[in-house]
């Protein structure tokens, strides 16, 4: 009886209606069996959360987990196609406020699909759409455990860099020509929280076309390269540094390379590279708070 | 209208040359770091001393003006020498497509990820060299190389291979798309020596050439049958200018990307002031549009500082209204000489 009584609580509180961070009420009978997540942090979240057997469709460029690899795309995130989205039957569909046009989204909605969207354009974000997606999915045990763990690590990193000085910090996302990102950027976001200042912080576009010069003038002690390329691109993008010894990053051999996925997806791997990015930034100093897995 | 004697090309030379240098100078103090005149003299002059301004204005600046340079020359006698042979005061190197293939040929580049050395540059210039080939033949397809059948078969391909750049920009990450479009808009920031190296000795020989042709090209501008019974060889001459001036696009887009307008502008600004005889305008478009691409470079790189513009943006941007004043008031000096 009392197990009867839990399910039908279970079942209950499922049967739900949530509302997302643009205020739109989305109605709920069961947890979600057909889900299509229209960016890939929102693929890598549902996977971190057991959710991958119950993905029924992602974006373009969506690449991990590698199982990914063996489900439909629905067009890339910017640029999707609403009829291959209807064409999966999904109950429900989860989108980025941030990127995803609105009006396809509008139709999608318009179409009787529950559409629920999340703002995960900065780490603390990233961890309440987390939650959020946990909640609506039924997973809301495994998200609240994935957040903690995520959090502890975030609190280990900034507990490192507390008192550290923090060198100027220069990261290309292209070299032809040079782009670098703003401060409202989630890279931005990871080299202060690594302990170091971004060089283009105060710059209106996010990716700021930047200028050669201005970089020699600002004299930064790192220079990190965005990157996917393996060695052979990456060792002619050294060497267009190495041609200016006039800048520390270069005198210092302070010339990095990290993977551009770990630091410009707002999914559970973005701790991986801010670890990654403090290693960089903060050499000398070893991650280690303890209790870190 | 000036009359082409020798004396006169030389004056005229001379005086755009001093402008050049004037506009040089300028190129080499603007940017996003402030530098002031009398550090620049220093510099120039050697004192060794190795200082960040040094390198901004020695390895950053003066490579970047001295391709500007380059590329000005080229586009604008290309410009010249398009709009004669074509007959069409609207053709420039852009409009037969040399330079949309050239730039699709450093897309696929960089979209498939090429890596060897100079990969961009190099499928660019293969790429306008193809397109050369392909517009003759289709052209050649329909007997004599006419005017009308190379415009057309240009107009043609163009839109075709913007139609192959508009799909690898839509399937393209993110991460890849300002390097594609900026290629599309022209961008001088790359410039090395080694660039300049490889396309000044093109400019300056080619444009030794074609000044070669001027009193040919002259002919052809009175008519292309009033040339034959003076005695010029006109399928030939026709097909050895194109050829020529393919190749200096080619050479030129592949290092700058596609800057639209100046081929354009410059040679109908020179024929407005100067008259049309091919002997004054070509040394004159030469050196003029390599002032106007400096300025406009500079003006690319100081307008929002640090951020630089797409240099294309400034070349249409101040030259279509610019262009539009001088149209008005003094009429287009098309055909008149």
């Amino acid at each position: 009886m009392t197990l009867f009584m839990a399910l039908f609580a279970a079942q209950e509180a499922h049967a739900a209606t949530w509302t997302d961070v643009r205020g739109y009420r989305i109605e709920l009978h069961s947890a979600p069996q057909r889900i299509v997540a229209l960016a890939p942090s929102l693929t890598e979240i549902l996977f971190s959360l057991g959710l991958g057997d119950r993905i029924a469709g992602v974006t373009d460029f969506s690449d991990f987990p590698p199982e990914t690899a063996r489900l439909p795309k629905v067009g890339s995130y910017k640029n999707l196609s609403v009829e291959a989205v209807l064409n999966l039957n999904p109950d429900l569909v989860v989108g980025v406020v941030d990127g995803n046009p609105l009006h396809d989204l509008e139709r999608i909605r318009d179409l009787h699909v529950p559409v629920y969207l999340v703002d995960p354009k900065t780490i603390p974000g990233m961890l309440e759409s987390i939650e959020k997606i946990g909640a609506i999915t039924d997973r809301a045990e495994a998200a609240r455990d994935l957040v903690d763990k995520l959090q502890k690590r975030l609190d280990c990193i900034s507990r490192l860099t507390k008192g550290l000085p923090r060198p100027l910090v220069l990261l290309q996302i292209e070299q032809d020509p040079l782009v670098t990102v703003n401060g409202d950027t989630l890279q931005s976001q990871l080299i202060e929280l690594a302990g170091g200042r971004n060089l283009a912080a105060d710059e209106s576009a996010r990716y700021p076309r930047y200028s050669l010069e201005t970089v020699l003038f600002r004299q930064p002690e790192v220079i990190i390269i965005s990157t996917m390329q393996e060695n052979a691109g990456l060792t002619k993008q050294l060497d267009r540094w190495n041609r200016f010894p006039a800048l520390p990053a270069v005198r210092n051999h302070r010339l990095y390379m990290i993977q551009s996925d770990l630091i410009a997806r707002a999914a559970p791997r973005i701790l991986d590279g801010l670890e990654a990015m403090f290693k960089i930034i903060h050499p000398e100093i070893p991650i280690d708070c303890g209790s870190t897995p | 209208m000036i009359a082409a004697r020798p004396r006169n090309i030389l004056v005229v030379s001379g005086a755009l040359l001093l402008l050049l240098i004037l506009v040089m100078i300028i190129g080499l103090v603007s940017g996003a770091v402030t530098i002031r005149f009398q550090d620049l003299w220093q510099m120039l002059l050697g004192s060794p001393e190795v200082s960040v301004k040094r390198t901004i204005v020695l390895d950053i600046r003066l490579p970047r003006v001295l391709l500007a340079g380059c590329v000005g020359i080229g586009l604008a006698q290309c410009g010249v020498v398009f709009q004669t042979l074509l007959r069409n005061p609207l053709a420039e190197p852009f409009i037969l497509g040399i330079s949309s293939g050239s730039a699709l040929g450093a897309i696929a580049a960089m979209v498939l990820g090429f890596q060897f050395i100079g990969a961009v540059s190099v499928c660019a210039f293969v790429a306008a060299l193809l397109t050369i080939l392909l517009i003759l033949g289709i052209a050649h397809g329909r007997g004599p190389v006419n005017t009308t059948s190379l415009l057309l078969s240009g107009v043609i391909l163009n839109a075709f291979f913007y139609s192959i750049i508009l799909f690898f920009i839509a399937t393209t990450s993110e991460e890849k798309l300002h390097s594609l479009l900026f290629w599309l808009y022209g961008d001088l920031g790359r410039s090395r020596y080694f660039h300049v190296a490889a396309v000044a000795p093109i400019v300056v020989l080619g444009g030794i050439f074609l000044f070669g042709y001027a009193k040919n090209l002259n002919l052809l501008a009175a008519g292309e049958e009033a040339a034959h019974h003076l005695g010029l060889a006109v399928e030939r001459t026709k097909i050895v200018l194109f050829v020529t001036v393919s190749l200096i696009t080619g050479f030129v887009v592949s290092v700058s990307g596609v800057i639209g307008f100046v081929g354009l502008i410059v040679p109908h600004l020179v024929r407005m002031m100067l008259g049309s005889d091919h002997r004054l305008l070509l040394p004159a478009a030469g050196l003029f549009g390599a002032s106007f691409l400096i300025a406009a470079d500079a003006g690319a790189r100081v307008l929002i500082a640090p951020t630089e513009l797409p240099l294309g943006v400034i070349t249409a941007f101040l030259g279509a209204p610019f262009f539009i004043l001088i149209l008005n008031r003094k009429g287009s000096g098309w055909g008149s000489s």
